[in-house]
C-alpha cells in the first residue's frame, strides 16, 4: 500500500465509522485525523527522497483511467489540510465545545469526509475527478455550516448550499465542454483547450465556477453569513482550508495552461485586488468579531488571487511558490484565529468588538493567539505571511509591476487596521481592567489557537521546507 | 423520427415551463416529473440508454418522491414570484444566452472524440462487455467510489440535521395489494438490472432507485420501517456501500499493488460484487433520504 491510497481511503473510512456511531466518533476521529498527519509527513518524505509519482488508478494510464500526481504541490496542500486539521480535532474534541445542538457527534464524519475529500483532490490529476471531490466537499462544507443547528446558521448553510451548487453546475459545463473539445478529461489536455475557442469557453467556464467556490470577488456574497454563523471549529475548516481547495485547482490549471491560460491569470488578478479593497473595507466597518475575521477571509483569498494572477505559469516559479507560502500562511493563521475568537466569545459570551474592552475579565492565551495570527496575516517578521509576500514584492519589483505592488501594500496596510481594531483593544490594561478581573480557564481551544498561530511563526523560519517542496514537479 | 423528436423537445420546454410557473406545488412537481421521463425517453433518442434509466429512476421517480416530501413540510405557495416581472424577464436572458452560448460551443466541436475508441480497445481487459459498466467500475471507479461518498455525506447530513420522520397516512384498501404486486416485482427488476449492468444497460444506480421505490412502496403502505431498530440497520446499510467500495479498493491494492486494481481474470466477480453491495445501500439511502431517520435523544 503506498501513503497516497491509505490518505484517500483512511479518511473515508474513519466517516463511515463515525458517521455509523456516535458513541466513538470522537475517538475514532480523533485517531484517524493524527493517522492522516502521520501518512501526510510520510508522503512529504517520500516525495523529497524519491521525486514526484505518477500513480495510475486501477493500472489504467491517463486518458483511460485516473491518475494520482504526487508532487511538490500536492504533498505541501496535504500538509497544511493536516496540520490545521489536526489543531481542529484537538478543539473539536473537547467536550465543552459549542457543537451540534441536534447530534453532538455529527461534526466527525462531515469533518473526515472533508479531510478525504480535500487529499484525493490535491492529488488528483483528472478534471472530472476534480469535479466530484468538489461535490463531497461542497456537501460537507454546507453541514460544518449548519452544525449548530440556529436558524441562522441554517439559513447561511442553505445560502451556501445554493451558491455551492451554481459553483459545480459552471464546474461540470466546463468540464463537459472540455470534454467536448479535446475528447478527454485528464489535466494533460489543458494546454490544448487553451488553443481553441471551445477550450478557452469551458476553461473560463470551469475558472467561474472556482471562483463561487473559493468565494473570490464578486463571487463571495455568500461566504462572510456562511463563515460567521459556523461553530468555531466548522468556521475554522471552512475558511483555511475549504476555499483553498478551488485556489489550489485554479493554480494547477494556470500552471498547466501555460501561456494560453494569460487571460484568466489577469481576471484573477484583477478580481483579487477588489477582493482585497471591498473584504478589507468591511473587515474595517464589521461590528462582530467573527464578521470581521470572515471579511478579512474576503481579503485575504483576493491577496492570494492576485499573487497567482500575476504569476507567469510554471515557466517562472518565485511568484506562484510566493502565493503557495501567502495560502499556507492563511490557512494556519486563519484557523488559529476562529478557534481563537471562538474561545473569546465563548469567555466573554458575545463577540462585539465593542465590548472587548472589559473591566472583569483580562485578556487570556486566546488573545494572544488570535495577535500572533494577526501579525501573520498582516506580514510581519519572521511569519510565513511576510516571506510570501516578500518575494511576492520583490517578484513584481523585478517585473516593474509598480501598481500590484502598491495594491499588495495598500491591502497590508488595510489589513493592519482592521486587525488592530481587535488587538489594540486586547492590548489596554491599566484602568479598562480591574485589579481582581479573572484570567479565562486554558482549555483544549487555546492549545488548538496557539499551536496554530505558533505554526505560521515557525513556517516563516522554516520556509526552506516549503520551497523545497514546491521545486519537485512531475517531469 | 424527427416529428417524434419535435414533439419531445415541445412538450419537454412545455413541462419545464409549467413546473416553474404553476402557482400550485403539487402540479409543478408532477410537472417536473413529467420533465424527468421526457429528458429519459430524449436519452434513449440520444443512444444512452444507461443515463436514461439513470434519469428516470433518480431525475425523476426518487427526486420526485423527495420534492413532494418537501412540499407538504413547507406548506402551500404565499406571495407572489420571488423578484417579480422584472427578475423573470433577466433569469429568462441570462439563461438564453448561456444557453445559446453553450449551442454554439458544443456545436463548434466536431472533432474525433479519442475516449470511446480507447475504451473500446480495453473492454476486453476490463471483465464486462457493457462500455458504461467497465468505465464506471473499473477504468474510472475512482470516480463512481467518490460518487459513493457523495450519497453517504448526504445521509451523514439528513441524520444530523433530523428532519420529522415520515408517519404514512392510512391510503385506502388499494394501497396494500399494490405494494404485494409492486414489491417482489421492484426486487425482481433491481436483480436483473444489477446483473445485466455486466454486459447491457443497467448497473448499481439504477437498480438501487428501482430498489428504493419498493421500499418505499412498503413504508408506505405502513409495513415498512417503522421501529428504531430498522432505521438503525437502514442507516448502517446505507454507510456500508462506501466502506465496502474503499475496503475493496485496497484488498484489491495488497493482492496486485494497485489501488483499484482488480486481479486479472477475476474482475467480473469483483464488479459485480461491488455493484451487488451497492445496490443494497443505494437503495438504504435513497428510502432513509425520503423516510428521515428516527431523531436521535438530545443529550
Amino acid at each position: 500500500m503506498t501513503e497516497a491510497s491509505l490518505i484517500v481511503s483512511l479518511p473515508l473510512l474513519a466517516a463511515v465509522v463515525t458517521a455509523a456511531s456516535a458513541r466513538v466518533a470522537r475517538p475514532v476521529g480523533l485517531i484517524a485525523t493524527a493517522a492522516n498527519a502521520a501518512l501526510a509527513i510520510l508522503l512529504a518524505r517520500r516525495v523529497l527522497a524519491e521525486g514526484a509519482q505518477v500513480t495510475h488508478l486501477g493500472g489504467w494510464e491517463a486518458p483511460l483511467g485516473i491518475a494520482f500526481e504526487t508532487d511538490g504541490l500536492a504533498a505541501v496542500m496535504i500538509l497544511m489540510a493536516a496540520i490545521v486539521g489536526v489543531a481542529v480535532a484537538v478543539q473539536a474534541s473537547d467536550d465543552r465545545t459549542p457543537r451540534s445542538a441536534t447530534d453532538p457527534g455529527a461534526f466527525w464524519p462531515l469533518w473526515l469526509a472533508t479531510l478525504g475529500a480535500m487529499n484525493a483532490l490535491f492529488l488528483s490529476a483528472d478534471l472530472f475527478n476534480l469535479y466530484v471531490t468538489f461535490e463531497i466537499l461542497g456537501l460537507a462544507a454546507v453541514g460544518l455550516t449548519a452544525l449548530t443547528g440556529t436558524r441562522r446558521a441554517l439559513r447561511a448553510a442553505f445560502d451556501y448550499l445554493s451558491a455551492g451548487l451554481a459553483g459545480s453546475l459552471l464546474l461540470l459545463l466546463g468540464v463537459a465542454l472540455a470534454y467536448a473539445a479535446a475528447g478527454q478529461v485528464d489535466l494533460s489536455v489543458v494546454p490544448a483547450l487553451t488553443e481553441s475557442a471551445q477550450g478557452r469557453i469551458s476553461l473560463a467556464l470551469i475558472f467561474a465556477g472556482l471562483a463561487v467556490k473559493a468565494a473570490l470577488f464578486p463571487l463571495h456574497f455568500w461566504m462572510p453569513a456562511a463563515h460567521s454563523s459556523a461553530a468555531p471549529v466548522a468556521s475554522a475548516l471552512l475558511s483555511a482550508l475549504v476555499v483553498k481547495a478551488a485556489i489550489y485547482v485554479a493554480l494547477r490549471l494556470s500552471l498547466d495552461g501555460g501561456i494560453g491560460a494569460e487571460p484568466l491569470r489577469v481576471a484573477m488578478a484583477a478580481a483579487g485586488a477588489g477582493a482585497m479593497l471591498w473584504g478589507s473595507w468591511h473587515a474595517l466597518r464589521a461590528d462582530r468579531l467573527k464578521l470581521l475575521v470572515a471579511h478579512s477571509t474576503v481579503a485575504q483569498v483576493g491577496l492570494i488571487s492576485l499573487a497567482l494572477g500575476v504569476a507567469p505559469g510554471a515557466a517562472d516559479s518565485t511568484l506562484w511558490h510566493a502565493a503557495v507560502l501567502l495560502m499556507l500562511s492563511h490557512a494556519f493563521a486563519k484557523a488559529a484565529m476562529f478557534l481563537a475568537v471562538g474561545r473569546i466569545a465563548e469567555e466573554l459570551g458575545h463577540d462585539r468588538i465593542s465590548g472587548l474592552n472589559r473591566e472583569e475579565l483580562r485578556p487570556g492565551a486566546a488573545e494572544f493567539a488570535f495577535a500572533v495570527a494577526a501579525v501573520s496575516l498582516i506580514g510581519l517578521p519572521p511569519t510565513a505571511g511576510f516571506v510570501g509576500k516578500w518575494v511576492l514584492i520583490e517578484g513584481l519589483i523585478d517585473r516593474d509591476a509598480w501598481i500590484w505592488v502598491a495594491l499588495v501594500f495598500a491591502g497590508t496596510v488595510l489589513s493592519a487596521a482592521y486587525l488592530s481594531r481587535v488587538v489594540s483593544r486586547c492590548l489596554r490594561g491599566g484602568p479598562h481592567v480591574a485589579p481582581g478581573a479573572r484570567r479565562p480557564q486554558w482549555r483544549a481551544g487555546d492549545v488548538a489557537a496557539l499551536g496554530l498561530a505558533v505554526s505560521a511563526l515557525l513556517l516563516g523560519l522554516g520556509s526552506a521546507l516549503p520551497f523545497a517542496l514546491l521545486e519537485i514537479t512531475v517531469t | 423520427m424527427i416529428a417524434f423528436d419535435i414533439v419531445l423537445t415541445l412538450g419537454l420546454l412545455a413541462c419545464a415551463a409549467m413546473a416553474l410557473t404553476l402557482r400550485d406545488r403539487t402540479a409543478s412537481i408532477a410537472a417536473f416529473v413529467v420533465a424527468g421521463l421526457l429528458i429519459a425517453l430524449s436519452w434513449v433518442r440520444l443512444a444512452a440508454p444507461d443515463v436514461a434509466l439513470a434519469e428516470a429512476a433518480i431525475g425523476a421517480g426518487v427526486t420526485g418522491a423527495l420534492f413532494l416530501r418537501s412540499a407538504r413540510r413547507i406548506g402551500p405557495i404565499t406571495g407572489g414570484p420571488v423578484g417579480g416581472m422584472s427578475a423573470s424577464i433577466a433569469a429568462a436572458l441570462g439563461a438564453g444566452g448561456l444557453s445559446a452560448a453553450l449551442f454554439w460551443a458544443f456545436a463548434g466541436t466536431s472533432g474525433p472524440v479519442p475516449y470511446p475508441p480507447l475504451v473500446a480497445a480495453n473492454l476486453e481487459a476490463s471483465g464486462v462487455t457493457n462500455p458504461v459498466t467497465a468505465v464506471l467500475l473499473n477504468f474510472r471507479a475512482w470516480d463512481t467510489l467518490l460518487e459513493i461518498a457523495v450519497l453517504a455525506v448526504a445521509l451523514a447530513l439528513v441524520v444530523m440535521l433530523g428532519p420529522a420522520p415520515v408517519v404514512p397516512r392510512a391510503l385506502g384498501e388499494l394501497v396494500l395489494p399494490f405494494a404485494r404486486i409492486v414489491v417482489p416485482l421492484a426486487i425482481l427488476v433491481a436483480g436483473h438490472l444489477l446483473w445485466q449492468g455486466a454486459t447491457a444497460p443497467g448497473g448499481a444506480f439504477q437498480a438501487g432507485a428501482v430498489l428504493a421505490g419498493g421500499m418505499l412502496a412498503l413504508v408506505l403502505a405502513g409495513i415498512g420501517p417503522a421501529g428504531e431498530r430498522i432505521v438503525r440497520g437502514a442507516l448502517l446499510l446505507g454507510l456500508a456501500g462506501l466502506a465496502v467500495f474503499v475496503g475493496a479498493a485496497l484488498a484489491a491494492e495488497g493482492l496486485t499493488g494497485r489501488f483499484l486494481g482488480y486481479p486479472a481474470g477475476a474482475e467480473k466477480a469483483w464488479i459485480i460484487a461491488i455493484e451487488a453491495s451497492l445496490t443494497l445501500s443505494i437503495a438504504a439511502t435513497l428510502c432513509l433520504l425520503f423516510t428521515g431517520p428516527v431523531r436521535r435523544p438530545h443529550q
